[in-house]
């Protein structure tokens, strides 16, 4: 008997004290995860829970013991009281005190978790539907995370993987033993950012910042799930963090900045057809098929076809205008943000072009780029590049300084044609004092000022020179 | 005064949720609803101002 009672009590003993990494393994329980908070977060589940197994063998034993030993058959009588105010009084103060006591440690962990202070490095995290998007705000590195998983994959046409529905195309990388801030907010809807092996998980709501922060000790590849149900494809934006060494992550760095420039570079490229279509598939399976379906089909009644649909096989400027600014209130998000100059020329040129849509029109990035440059925005930016670059001679208010540089309010060159007029800003004019200006300002910025001389002062040709109009000026050479 | 005091026990009481029978023939047979109301409102004020306290206090704990 005194064995047995060792034997109990000394599995009970180890069974409470035990790490309990063998029930992690089991799948059954939640992580010890990879932070400092991420464990203290799982010993205080542990010590609850043995809490809460320790209440309930008392009780259960009572009451298995109260009906086993007070049966009927051994005739027992029941007992006719109404009230026990001090049996009462006990068994409140018996589950406030055991409250308090489990308060304590969880309300030293919440403290340690809300409080993001002396982080070395900012990450603000934007959710989408249905897809991730972070800003590394130290680095002016922004890139969209989505899933990866293939739709054949989803739709069971082809094997599943080992991650499955938790795999993405872009990483977080992040370094370890690093203190790093988490900025979460939406584009769209409420969404929840979690991962558990680093013991985060926080509302990202649109119009709100909230603030996180973690630690990582140990390098890997750390997954997690949008956590607050957020529309159709909730199930299908995964998190995965890569966690890795500070020097591969300063490598990282480099090499993902580098790839924005190359990709910048490749808007002034000459893409055929073909390239456009390569491109452009890949880009709707990421970013439209979730509503638009991989066949250009829709979902009737949700969201519609692009199959024969009129913006796909209509005017091209509606088709790309819907692209780039999205259609307000629907569903239809406006993808300026999300996909460069060369991703959105690719899908608008697809969508123009695949499922026997054949309109057999190539839209060039170029386009996309014009598209963003609209009057407004060359006159405003004009006006800066004119007191930049022109005002110096030709005054802030066009007049110039008679008998030393020209006036430019209604003068032929402005009123006339354009071309004269980009020519001369573009590539000067010799035995003047007018320089070329084409190494100078951006091809952007010469569009702007181009237009913002031709409409000031009362100018106002109504004409505007697109950027792309300018880069390919001289031929596309310098 | 004396009935106050006796709804403000009532009261307290009724913050942990557990009353005596003789208790609640004593409220029902001598008490005055308006001593239950303002009782019920200092209460409440107090306890907010306890949680207040509590965790200010705890803040300041972690703060060291």
């Amino acid at each position: 008997m005194e064995t047995r009672k060792n034997i109990l009590r000394g599995s009970l003993f180890g069974a409470l004290t035990m790490p309990s990494a063998a029930f992690a393994e089991w799948g059954l329980n939640m992580p010890v995860g990879v932070t400092e908070i991420s464990r203290s977060v799982f010993s205080l589940h542990m010590t609850i829970f043995w809490v809460c197994v320790a209440i309930a063998v008392v009780v259960f034993g009572v009451m298995f013991y109260s009906m086993f030993h007070h049966r009927k058959s051994r005739g027992a009588k029941s007992a006719h009281f109404h009230e026990n105010t001090t049996v009462e009084v006990i068994w409140t103060i018996i589950p406030v005190a055991i409250l308090v006591a489990m308060a304590v440690p969880s309300a030293a962990t919440l403290i340690e978790m809300y409080d993001p202070s002396d982080a070395e490095i900012d990450v603000q995290i934007t959710g989408y539907q249905w897809k991730w998007k972070y800003d590394y705000l130290d680095e002016e590195v922004s890139f969209f995370s989505n899933l990866s998983t293939s739709r054949d994959a989803i739709y069971n046409a082809e094997q599943k993987g080992e991650n499955y529905l938790l795999e993405v195309d872009k990483h977080l990388v992040l370094p370890v033993d690093t203190k790093i801030r988490f900025l979460l907010t939406a584009n769209d809807v409420i969404h929840s950012w979690w991962v558990p092996d680093l013991a985060v998980k926080k509302d990202a709501i649109p119009g709100f910042i909230n603030e996180s922060w973690t630690i990582i000790e140990k390098p890997g590849i750390y997954r997690g799930q949008c956590t607050e149900l957020c529309g159709k494809d909730h199930g299908y934006m995964p998190v995965v963090v890569e966690a890795v060494s500070k020097e591969d992550y300063a490598a990282w760095v480099a090499t993902i900045k580098a790839e924005a420039a190359a990709k910048a570079d490749l808007a002034g490229k000459t893409w055929t057809l073909d390239e456009l279509m390569t491109e452009g598939e890949q880009v709707y399976l990421k970013a439209c098929a979730a509503c638009h379906m991989p066949n250009g089909e829709g979902l009737p009644g949700a969201f519609p076809a692009l199959k024969n649909s009129p913006i796909a096989v209509g005017d091209v400027a509606a088709h790309i205008d819907i692209v780039v600014n999205g259609k307000p209130g629907t569903a239809m998000q406006a993808y300026k943000d999300q996909l460069s100059a060369v991703e959105m020329a690719a899908v608008i040129t697809y969508e123009r072009n695949a499922w026997g849509n054949n309109t057999g029109e190539a839209v060039t990035p170029n386009q996309i780029a014009d598209m963003s440059w609209d009057m407004d925005r060359l006159m405003t930016v004009g006006e800066e590049v004119y007191g930049k670059a022109c005002a110096a001679c030709h005054q802030p208010n066009g007049q110039g300084i008679p008998g030393a540089f020209p006036g430019l309010v209604g003068t032929d060159i402005v009123m006339g044609d354009i071309g004269a007029h980009i020519d001369i800003v573009v590539n000067g004019k010799a035995g003047s004092a007018m320089q070329a200006f084409k190494d100078q300002l951006s091809p952007e910025e010469i569009a702007a000022v181009v237009t913002y001389e031709r409409n000031a002062w009362g100018n106002n040709v109504g004409d505007s020179v697109k950027p792309s109009t300018v880069a390919s000026w001289n031929g596309g050479e310098k | 005064m004396n009935s106050f005091f006796s709804a403000m026990r009532s009261t307290l009481s009724s913050f942990l949720g557990v009353q005596s029978e003789k208790q609640r023939e004593e409220d029902f047979t001598n008490g005055k609803p308006i001593h239950f109301i303002a009782s019920g409102l200092i209460l409440a004020a107090a306890f907010v101002v306890v949680v207040m306290l509590v965790v200010e206090g705890v803040l300041a704990l972690a703060q060291k």
